[in-house]
């Protein structure tokens, strides 16, 4: 029996070549509203690539991308918000400002205010992005993509340069927010604390989906899956 | 439009902390004048040759300082690829181009006038007062220039050879405008008014017009794969 | 497109003939049969392979343009290996030109190079057009389709630019013999050899383009088929 679901947003068929390197092969994903859903794989496997052409940052090589019904070329930019291996601020320019030019907020106003409080950076407001610590710049491009007002999310490895504070800064938001949000894709290596957050997970090997399951999940079934995709 | 004052603000902001496009600028054109100037003096020209050939000197001075030097407005936005963190902030390409353009067209003009006046004083080039006719031109060729590097930047520095790359792919499209501010400052030099109706104004205009249009078409495809 | 472009053996087999026969009776007709220039005796044959390389360069020029436009409407990558074969040829026709004005105008003015609106044009093309080149070999290999098709446009639109500013800059250093506009050709057989040279330069040019593009299409599946 098939149960049909209401895909918003599909994959159909998808490849991305980088030259002569076929790094996603084609790749069936179709998404529902509400979806949060965590990519593992090992090193390599194109979590980044995929993540990527779902945002819309980079163009397909072939296979089709259907976004509520209708196939486009690329997902417009502006329903995401993103954070990958870069911090995406603006180094010249002071972590008040990045917010304020981001975010669209103005001087003063509460939710920056809000915000800043809420990251650990009013200490920090007026540094700018080149003077702070990784893990204080990592804070800015969280306390960032988290506030966007995008009805995606994505976040690629978004805890590497954060402590164990920042991690649980992270943690707490972003379970918070994924709820809000259409669509929610991870991608990491460090599956802890996200169980109670993820409704589905993508295993991706040399470019293929080689499991894609969906549920509630226990920390320790997140854990396994992890393993055993980077074994 | 308050989208691209934001921008405008941002961009002017990150210059006027690291001050680099600008100090490349001044200095590019005060070093290049400066040997310029020395192969005048060192030819020893009449005042009637140095008159004729001032344009030359003029025009070839700012086409190197800047073609230098530009290529450092775009350093930031690829530096933790802040550019695409705002183009997910809702802005669109053509914004973030139009923006730019104007950042460089500022930048450009002031290359073009520290240029015109380090070359009068060293070479003692006399001129009659036609500094704003002088400016008028000047700002259509920057137009022009500004235009067409702002999207041949972010082109040449992901290649390997970075920004030496960007005046091979620039100095060949700007040969219509170069000969336009040729012709046009030396008329304006000798005649000390700009002949409107020149068919000179209507190719700068065109170049400028059409390659605006281009690059707020076309820059989309240039910043993302 | 994507079946025929590089693929299609009958219009290659066509091509290759036209091609042949007309380079064939090209030659014949500018070294047999046209007689000696009054001025310039001999070595004005040269002008019809100048002329010729002339246009087919333009030729080039348009099928660079149409490769960038397709590249945006579908990004098949039939597109960019036809516009890196086009900017090859296009750049190897430049040369031709250039080089074949620089030796006509020796014979005829005793200078290498004289600044006349034919010869100006072709320069400024020859620095575009190795700019092209020079985007394709050291650009960021993943970018170049992207970017390779931007600068096109870029280039072919400022081609009707450049020509235009030239036509007008002052006339005092233009020296071209307008052969075909001002005094007009007075044999018949020099205006038959001059279309029937066009002619043969733009079919060679086309036949250049698609076996460059047959072998990088070559190259590509067989390290496609090897990965």
């Amino acid at each position: 029996m098939t149960i049909v679901e209401n895909y918003f947003f599909e994959l159909r068929n998808l490849t991305k070549n980088f030259g002569l390197t076929k790094v996603l092969n084609k790749i069936f994903l179709s998404f529902i509203e509400g979806d949060r859903v965590l990519i593992v794989g090992p090193n390599g496997s194109g979590k980044s690539t995929l993540i990527k052409i779902l945002l819309g940052l980079l163009s397909k090589s072939s296979g089709e991308i259907m976004l509520e019904g209708k196939e486009v070329n690329r997902p417009p930019l502006f329903e995401s918000s993103f954070l990958g291996h870069n911090s995406l601020l603006y180094a010249p320019l002071s972590v008040l400002e990045n917010l304020k030019l981001l975010l669209r907020l103005r001087d003063g106003s509460e939710e920056l205010n809000l915000i800043l409080e809420e990251w650990s950076l009013l200490t920090q407001k007026n540094k700018l992005i080149s003077e702070l610590s990784k893990g204080n710049e990592w804070r800015a491009a969280l306390a960032v993509v988290l506030n966007r007002t995008a009805s995606f999310l994505y976040l690629d490895e978004p805890t590497t340069s954060l402590d164990q504070s920042g991690r649980e800064l992270f943690l707490g938001n972003f379970n918070k927010i994924a709820l809000n949000k259409k669509l929610t894709v991870i991608a990491t290596h460090d599956v802890r604390g996200l169980a109670e957050t993820i409704n589905r997970v993508v295993v991706l090997k040399h470019g293929q989906v080689s499991k894609d399951i969906r549920g509630n999940f226990k920390e320790a079934q997140l854990s396994s899956l992890y393993l055993e995709a980077c074994s | 439009m308050s989208e691209l004052l934001l921008l405008l603000k941002k961009d002017f902001s990150i210059e006027s902390r690291t001050k680099e496009v600008l100090v490349l600028i001044l200095t590019m054109s005060l070093l290049l004048g400066t040997i310029t100037a020395v192969g005048i003096n060192s030819a020893f020209l009449s005042p009637g040759n140095l008159n004729l050939m001032f344009p030359t000197f003029l025009w070839l001075v700012f086409i190197f300082s800047s073609t230098l030097s530009i290529s450092k407005s775009f350093e930031y936005e690829f530096r933790n690829d802040a550019i695409y963190g705002l183009l997910l902030s809702g802005t669109s390409s053509t914004k973030v181009y139009l923006s730019k353009l104007i950042a460089n067209v500022v930048l450009s003009l002031i290359g073009q006038l520290v240029t015109f006046f380090v070359l009068v004083i060293l070479a003692n080039f006399t001129i009659p007062s036609i500094l704003c006719e002088l400016i008028i031109i000047s700002a259509l060729v920057a137009l022009g220039f500004s235009a067409v590097s702002t999207i041949l930047i972010p082109m040449s520095q992901t290649s390997k050879l970075k920004s030496m790359l960007l005046p091979l792919l620039l100095l060949p499209l700007l040969f219509p405008i170069l000969f336009a501010g040729l012709e046009l400052s030396a008329a304006l030099f000798d005649s000390g008014k700009i002949d409107w109706g020149s068919s000179w104004i209507s190719i700068l205009l065109a170049f400028d017009v059409i390659y605006v249009a281009l690059g707020v078409n076309l820059f989309e495809h240039v910043i993302l794969d | 497109m994507e079946k025929f472009l590089f693929r299609n053996k009958v219009f290659e087999a066509i091509l290759f003939i036209l091609t042949f026969l007309s380079v064939l009776y090209a030659n014949y007709l500018i070294f047999l049969v046209v007689p000696n220039e009054r001025v310039m005796g001999p070595v004005q044959r040269i002008f019809y392979f100048h002329v010729g390389c002339a246009i087919a360069t333009y030729f080039s020029v348009a099928i660079l343009l149409m490769s960038a436009l397709g590249h945006f409407s579908n990004k098949h990558f039939l597109w960019d290996i036809l516009g890196k074969v086009a900017g090859e040829v296009a750049l190897v026709f430049c040369l031709i030109v250039m080089i074949t004005g620089m030796i006509w105008g020796h014979s005829a003015w005793n200078t290498w190079f004289r600044w006349e609106p034919r010869l100006v044009t072709f320069l400024i093309l020859l620095l575009i057009l190795l700019g092209l080149n020079l985007l394709r070999s050291f650009g960021d290999k993943d970018k170049i389709p992207n970017q390779a098709a931007v600068f096109s446009i870029l280039a072919a639109i400022n081609v009707p630019l450049v020509v235009f500013s030239v036509k007008i800059l002052p006339k005092a250093a233009q020296l071209h013999p307008q052969v075909v506009q001002d005094r007009g050709l007075k044999d018949p057989s020099f205006v038959h050899a001059m279309i029937v040279s066009m002619i043969a330069m733009i079919l060679l040019q086309f036949l250049l383009t698609w076996v460059a593009g047959k072998i990088e299409l070559k190259k590509i599946e067989r390290e496609l088929n090897l990965t």
